[in-house]
C-alpha cells in the first residue's frame, strides 16, 4: 500500500497545531545551552495548584537562593491551570508545562510491523516487574484460609494485569519464608535497572518512533493480545485494551517531554508516578543524579482513588480465585503505579521520606534501603511563635474552639469532624467547631457536609469559614483537629504547635510521631495532644473534651508541642539538610560528568 | 423507510426455494433497476425511432447526446455522491435526521448552480457552428436535471428506499419514451425535450416524496461542506470512480479514428458504443447477488462483530466473530464471481443470439464478448468497494479508483494503438486488474481485521 507521501511534511504542522492548544508559555525560560542546577519535576503541584506539597516546594526554593532551580510541571489537562498560585522566586530560571492529556503526534496511521528490539526489551521489563511484584502478593491477598481453592494446590495464584504470570511457585514460597527482604529488594532493584537501560536509551533517542510503535504497530498488538490471554482472557477485551493504552500513552508523552527539558546538573522529583518515570528517564539518559522526596506515597494515594473511582468498569466475579474484593482492572492500574514507583526507586539516590513509617513503606515497595533516608519537614518558627502572644490571656481559660484547617474534601473526612462536634457540643455546650478551608475543590462533598451540619442541628455551632490566613485563626483555637483518613506529615499540625495549639488527630501518616514523639528523647518531651482512631467521632470528641476540660493537661500539651517543633521540625534544619543533599548530588554529578566517556555536550 | 436488507433477510429466512428466488429477484430489481430501466428505455427509443422516423440521424444524435449527458453528469455529481451518502448515513446513525433535508437543498443548490454554469459554458463555447439553440438549451437543462437526480437517488439509497427509486425511474422513463417519440417531429431537439420532460418529472416527484417524508424547519444548510463532518476524500473517490468507468468511452469518442462528430462536441463511436451498453444489461444477476450477500449476510456479521467490540466481549469471542465477518465477505465476493461468471458464460455462448435480439450487426460480437467479461469484473469491483467502505478503508478505495482510472486510460490508449482487434481490452484488463488488486488488498486487511480495528 502506498505510504502517504505528505506524512513527513505534515508532522511539523500537526505539532504546531497541538502546541497552539496549550496555554501560552509562562514563566522564565533558559536559553539553549544554559543549564539549571536542580530541576524539580512536579506532578500536579507547584506552581499551579496550591496545597501542602506546593508550599513545601516554595519553602525549599526560597530557602536555597544560591541554587538555580528549573521547574517542570506535569498536569492532567491545561484547563485546570489557568493561573500560578505562587510568585516564583528569582532563583527559578526555567518553567515548562506538560500535560498528560496531550494527543500523540501522529494522527495519520500507517500500519507497521514495529521495532523487534524495542518490543523485546519492553517484554523483558514487564517480566522483571512481574518478578519484582511477587513478594508483595501476601499483603494484598486475604489469608489462605479465606481464599479459594487455587492456593491449596501447587499452583501460583493468578497474577493480574498485563504483568504476565511468568513466576514460579517456588519464588513465591521463598519470598514468604523470610528471605532477607532488604537484600532481595536491592537485587531486584538492580535487575530492574538493568532491564530499564535499553528502553531508556530507545525512548531517549527517538520517543516519537517508540510512541508510534506502541500505538500502531503489529508487535504491540501481539504483545497486548498475549498478555490478555495470559491474565485476563475472561474479561472485556475492549476494557483491557483501553486500560493498557491509557496507562502507557502518558509515558510516551513523558519521553517526548524529556527531549525538550533543558540541561540540569541534577533532577529532584517530588513523587513517583509519571513525574518519577520522567525523572528516571532523564536521570539515566543524561547520567545525572535523581533525588526523590516523597510526601504522601503516590501509589497509596492512587490506590485509594482507584478503589473509589467510578470510571473503571470492573467485571468482578468472573472466575478469579485470588483477587477478592478488588476488581481486575483496578488491580491493573494499581500494579501499574506500583511499577512506576519501582522504576523511580531504581533510579533515585537518595530516596527521601518524611518519616520512618513512610521509609519502611518505600522499602517494602521496592526501594533499596541503603539509599533511603528520613528528612522531616520544617516550618518557620519565627513566623508562628509570635502568634502565641496573640492568644487570650490565661485567666480567660482555654478557648472552647475546635478548628479543622484543611480543604473540604473527602480525604480530610470533614464529616467525622462534624459528628465529633455533635458529641462535643452535647458534652461541652458553647464549644464551637470551625472548618477553615476552601470548598471549591469538591462542591458536591461540601454540599453534603453543609447538609450534615444542618441535619445534626449544629448550625451556628459548626462554622465554615472558607479560606483564611492561619495567622488569624490559630490564636483563637483551643484545639487543632485532624480527622483525615490519609496524611503524610501535615504541616498544619506543626504550625499549630508552634503557635501554641495542641492537636487531636486521627492515626494517619506520622501524626502519632508528631503528637507523641519518635525517639526516646523526643517522647520524653511529652504528648502534644491526643491520637485517636480514624473515623471515630466519639473517640475524637472524648479526647477533645478531656483536653478542653483539663487545663493542666492542655498546658502540658501546649508546652510539649512547642518544645517538639522547635527542636526537631524547624525550617532551618530542613533547608540545611536539603542543602547537603543537593551538594552531595551535584558533587556526584560533577564527578560523573568529568569521567572521560561522557562529554557533557553530547546530550 | 424499512431497509431492503431487512426485507431480503426475511425472505431468506423462510428457506424455501420460491422465497429464495423471490429474494434474489427483489435484489436484482432493486440493485440494477434504475440503470436497466434507463438503458432499456434508450434502446426502445432507438428501436421505435428508427422504425417510424423520417430522420434516422436524429436518433443517433439523441442517443449519443444522452450517453454523453449520463457520463458527464455521473462524473461531475460523483463529487458529491459518496460524500453525501456518507453524510446521510452518519446523520441517520446519530439520530439527527432533521438535518438531512436542509443539507439536501444545500447540495442541490450547489449542484444546480455549478452544473448550470459548466453546462452553459459548454453550450456556448463548444458548439462552434452556432445555431441549435433549442438543442443546447435542452442539453444544459438535461445535464442539470441529471446531476440533481443523481443526488436525490443517492439520498434515497442512503435511506434504503430502493423500491421507491425503481418505481420513480420506471414512471419517469415511461414518460420519457412517450414524450420523446411524440416529439420526434422536431428532430434531436424534440427527443431531448421528451427526455428532459420525463426527467423533470422524476426530479420533482423525488423532491415531493422527500419533503413529505421529512418535513423540516430549516430550509437550507451547508453542513455537508464542514470538513469535520464529512470526509473530503470521498468527493475525489466518487469523481474518480465514475471517471474511471467512463474513461475508455471518452477516449474512443475523442479519437478521430474511431469516432464521428454529431453535434458540437458530441461524438459517437460506432464501433465501440453499441456493444458496451447492451453488455451492461448483463450485470443484473451479479447485482442481485451483491445485494443479497453484502447487504444481508455481510452487513449482519459486520454488525455483530462491531457490537461485540463495543460491548466488551473477550478476545476469543471477537476472533470468532471476526472470522464470521471475513467468511461472509469472502463468500459474498465469490458468489458474485460465480453467478456473474455464470451469466458471462451463458452470454458468451449465446452472444450472437443476443445481438440479433437487439438488432445489432454480428460483427460487434467480438467486442460484445470482451465487454461482457469487463462488466462482470465491474460488479465484483463494486462488491469489493462496498465491503471496503463498510470497513471504512476510504483511503484504500480512493487509491484503487485512481489506479483504475490510470489503468483504463493507459490501456485504452494502448489498445487504440494496436488496432480494432484490441478495442475493448483496455477497459476489460483495467477493471480486471483493479479487481484482482483490490481483492488482494482486502484479503490482507480482513486477515488483520482485529489489529486494524483496535490499533488504527
Amino acid at each position: 500500500m502506498k505510504k502517504p507521501l505528505l506524512g513527513g511534511l505534515l508532522r511539523p504542522v500537526e505539532s504546531r497545531l497541538r502546541q497552539s492548544r496549550r496555554p501560552p508559555a509562562r514563566g522564565p525560560k533558559l536559553r539553549p545551552g544554559e543549564e539549571a542546577d536542580v530541576t524539580l519535576l512536579l506532578e500536579g503541584t507547584y506552581p499551579f495548584v496550591s496545597g501542602g506539597v506546593s508550599s513545601w516546594v516554595h519553602q525549599i526554593i526560597r530557602g536555597l537562593p544560591e541554587v538555580r532551580f528549573g521547574l517542570v510541571f506535569i498536569g492532567g489537562s491545561p484547563d485546570k491551570t489557568e493561573k500560578m498560585r505562587y510568585e516564583l522566586p528569582p532563583n527559578v530560571v526555567h518553567l515548562e508545562e506538560h500535560y498528560l492529556s496531550d494527543v500523540p503526534t501522529d494522527q495519520r496511521v500507517v500500519s507497521r510491523r514495529g521495532d523487534e528490539a524495542f518490543h523485546r526489551d519492553a517484554r523483558a521489563l514487564h517480566d522483571q516487574l512481574a518478578a519484582a511484584a511477587v513478594p508483595e502478593r501476601p499483603s494484598l491477598l486475604p489469608p489462605p484460609s479465606v481464599r479459594g481453592a487455587s492456593v491449596g494446590k501447587a499452583r501460583p495464584p493468578r497474577v493480574s494485569g498485563f504483568v504476565a504470570a511468568g513466576t514460579s511457585f517456588e519464588s513465591l514460597a521463598q519470598a514468604g519464608l523470610g528471605s532477607p527482604q532488604e537484600a532481595a529488594a536491592s537485587e531486584v532493584a538492580a535487575a530492574l535497572a538493568a532491564a530499564l537501560t535499553p528502553l531508556v536509551s530507545a525512548m531517549s533517542k527517538n520517543p516519537h518512533a517508540c510512541e508510534r510503535d506502541f500505538l500502531f504497530s503489529e508487535l504491540s498488538w501481539e504483545m497486548i493480545c498475549e498478555r490478555y490471554q495470559a491474565s485476563a482472557r475472561e474479561r472485556s477485551f475492549l476494557e483491557y485494551f483501553w486500560c493498557v493504552r491509557s496507562m502507557h500513552a502518558p509515558l510516551f508523552i513523558m519521553a517526548r517531554a524529556a527531549e525538550s527539558i533543558p540541561r540540569s546538573r541534577a533532577f529532584h522529583v517530588i513523587s513517583t508516578g509519571f513525574a518519577g518515570f520522567l525523572g528516571m528517564l532523564l536521570s539515566r539518559a543524561r547520567r545525572v543524579p535523581l533525588i526523590l522526596t516523597e510526601h504522601g506515597i503516590y501509589t497509596k494515594e492512587r490506590r485509594i482513588e482507584l478503589l473509589q473511582a467510578s470510571w473503571i468498569k470492573d467485571d468482578d466475579g468472573v472466575g478469579d480465585g485470588g483477587m477478592s474484593g478488588i476488581g481486575h482492572f483496578r488491580q491493573m492500574w494499581i500494579r501499574f503505579f506500583e511499577g512506576l514507583g519501582k522504576m523511580t526507586y531504581a533510579a533515585a539516590d537518595p530516596i527521601i521520606a518524611l518519616y520512618e513509617g513512610n521509609r519502611a513503606r518505600q522499602i517494602r515497595d521496592g526501594a533499596d534501603a541503603a539509599r533511603t533516608r528520613v528528612l522531616a519537614n520544617g516550618i518557620d518558627i519565627a513566623r508562628f511563635a509570635p502568634l502565641r502572644a496573640r492568644r487570650a490571656p490565661r485567666e480567660k481559660g482555654v478557648p472552647r474552639v475546635l478548628g479543622l484547617i484543611g480543604r473540604v474534601v473527602p480525604i480530610k473526612d470533614i464529616k467525622t469532624f462534624v459528628r465529633t462536634m455533635r458529641f462535643v457540643a452535647s458534652e461541652l455546650p458553647g464549644t464551637e467547631g470551625w472548618i477553615v478551608g476552601p470548598e471549591d475543590e469538591d462542591p458536591n462533598y461540601a454540599a453534603e457536609c453543609h447538609d450534615l451540619v444542618k441535619g445534626l442541628g449544629l448550625t451556628g455551632i459548626v462554622k465554615f469559614l472558607g479560606f483564611q490566613k492561619v495567622d488569624d485563626i490559630l490564636p483563637k483555637l483551643g484545639l487543632n483537629v485532624l480527622t483525615s483518613i490519609s496524611e503524610a506529615q501535615p504541616l498544619v499540625v506543626l504550625e499549630a504547635f508552634a503557635a501554641g495549639v495542641p492537636c487531636v488527630s486521627s492515626d494517619v501518616g506520622c501524626c502519632r510521631e508528631l503528637i507523641e514523639g519518635t525517639t526516646e528523647s523526643d517522647r520524653a518531651l511529652g504528648a502534644a495532644g491526643r491520637v485517636v482512631k480514624i473515623a471515630d467521632p466519639e473517640a475524637t470528641g472524648r479526647a477533645a473534651v478531656d483536653l478542653l476540660k483539663d487545663e493542666q493537661a492542655w498546658y502540658e500539651a501546649q508546652r510539649a508541642g512547642i518544645a517538639r517543633v522547635e527542636r526537631f521540625y524547624t525550617q532551618g534544619q530542613m533547608i540545611d539538610h536539603y542543602r547537603a543533599v543537593y551538594e552531595g548530588a551535584l558533587g556526584r554529578g560533577a564527578s560523573a560528568s568529568q569521567a572521560p566517556h561522557h562529554p557533557r555536550s553530547a546530550e | 423507510m424499512a431497509g431492503i436488507g431487512f426485507e431480503l433477510r426475511q425472505h431468506l429466512q423462510k428457506e424455501s426455494y420460491t422465497d429464495l428466488f423471490r429474494a434474489y429477484l427483489v435484489a436484482g430489481v432493486v440493485g440494477s433497476g434504475p440503470w436497466i430501466i434507463s438503458i432499456c428505455s434508450m434502446l426502445l427509443i432507438n428501436y421505435w425511432g428508427h422504425a417510424r422516423a423520417n430522420e434516422p440521424e436524429a436518433i443517433t444524435q439523441f442517443s449519443a447526446t444522452v450517453t454523453h449527458l449520463m457520463a458527464s453528469s455521473l462524473v461531475v455529481s460523483g463529487l458529491v455522491q459518496l460524500l453525501f451518502t456518507r453524510y446521510v448515513a452518519d446523520r441517520i446513525f446519530q439520530k439527527s435526521a432533521e438535518s438531512i433535508v436542509p443539507n439536501l437543498f444545500g447540495v442541490l443548490l450547489l449542484s444546480t448552480a455549478g452544473t448550470g454554469i459548466i453546462g452553459t459554458l459548454v453550450a456556448l463555447l463548444l458548439f462552434p457552428e452556432g445555431g441549435y439553440f433549442a438543442f443546447r438549451a435542452l442539453l444544459v437543462t438535461g445535464f442539470v436535471l441529471l446531476c440533481d437526480i443523481w443526488v436525490l437517488t443517492v439520498l434515497f439509497s442512503g435511506m434504503k428506499a430502493y423500491r421507491t427509486v425503481v418505481l420513480i425511474f420506471l414512471g419517469g422513463y415511461v414518460v420519457t419514451v412517450v414524450a420523446a417519440l411524440s416529439l420526434a417531429g422536431y428532430g434531436a431537439a424534440g427527443y431531448l425535450a421528451g427526455f428532459c420532460l420525463g426527467h423533470a418529472l422524476m426530479f420533482f416527484c423525488m423532491l415531493v416524496l422527500v419533503l413529505r417524508q421529512y418535513p423540516s424547519e430549516q430550509f437550507i444548510a451547508f453542513d455537508f461542506l464542514n470538513k469535520r463532518r464529512v470526509f473530503p476524500e470521498l468527493a475525489l473517490t466518487g469523481c474518480l470512480f465514475n471517471a474511471a468507468i467512463w474513461a475508455d468511452k471518452f477516449i474512443f469518442w475523442w479519437n478521430p479514428v474511431t469516432s464521428e462528430p454529431l453535434i458540437g462536441p458530441i461524438r459517437y463511436s460506432v464501433v465501440y458504443d453499441v456493444p458496451i451498453f447492451v453488455a451492461y444489461l448483463s450485470l443484473i444477476p451479479g447485482m442481485a447477488v451483491f445485494f443479497v450477500r453484502i447487504e444481508t449476510d455481510f452487513a449482519e456479521t459486520y454488525e455483530l462483530f462491531y457490537a461485540a467490540v463495543r460491548e466488551g466481549e473477550t478476545l476469543a469471542e471477537l476472533h470468532r466473530l471476526r472470522n464470521g465477518l471475513v467468511e461472509a465477505a469472502r463468500a459474498g465476493i465469490y458468489d458474485i464471481f460465480r453467478i456473474q461468471g455464470l451469466a458471462v458464460a451463458v452470454l458468451l455462448l449465446t452472444g450472437s443470439k443476443v445481438l440479433e435480439l437487439f438488432r445489432i450487426p454480428p460483427f460487434y460480437l467480438y467486442l460484445f464478448r470482451v465487454d461482457i467479461v469487463a462488466v462482470g469484473f465491474q460488479v465484483v469491483l463494486l462488491g469489493l468497494f462496498t465491503i471496503l467502505f463498510y470497513l471504512d478503508y476510504r483511503r484504500l478505495v480512493l487509491y484503487m479508483c485512481g489506479f483504475f482510472l490510470m489503468a483504463n486510460v493507459v490501456l485504452s490508449l494502448v489498445s487504440l494503438h494496436f488496432g480494432p482487434r484490441f478495442y475493448g481490452f483496455g477497459f476489460a484488463v483495467a477493471v480486471a486488474l483493479t479487481s484482482v488488486l483490490t481483492m488482494g488488498l482486502l484479503s490482507r486487511k480482513l486477515d488483520r481485521l482485529d489489529y486494524e480495528t483496535f490499533m488504527r
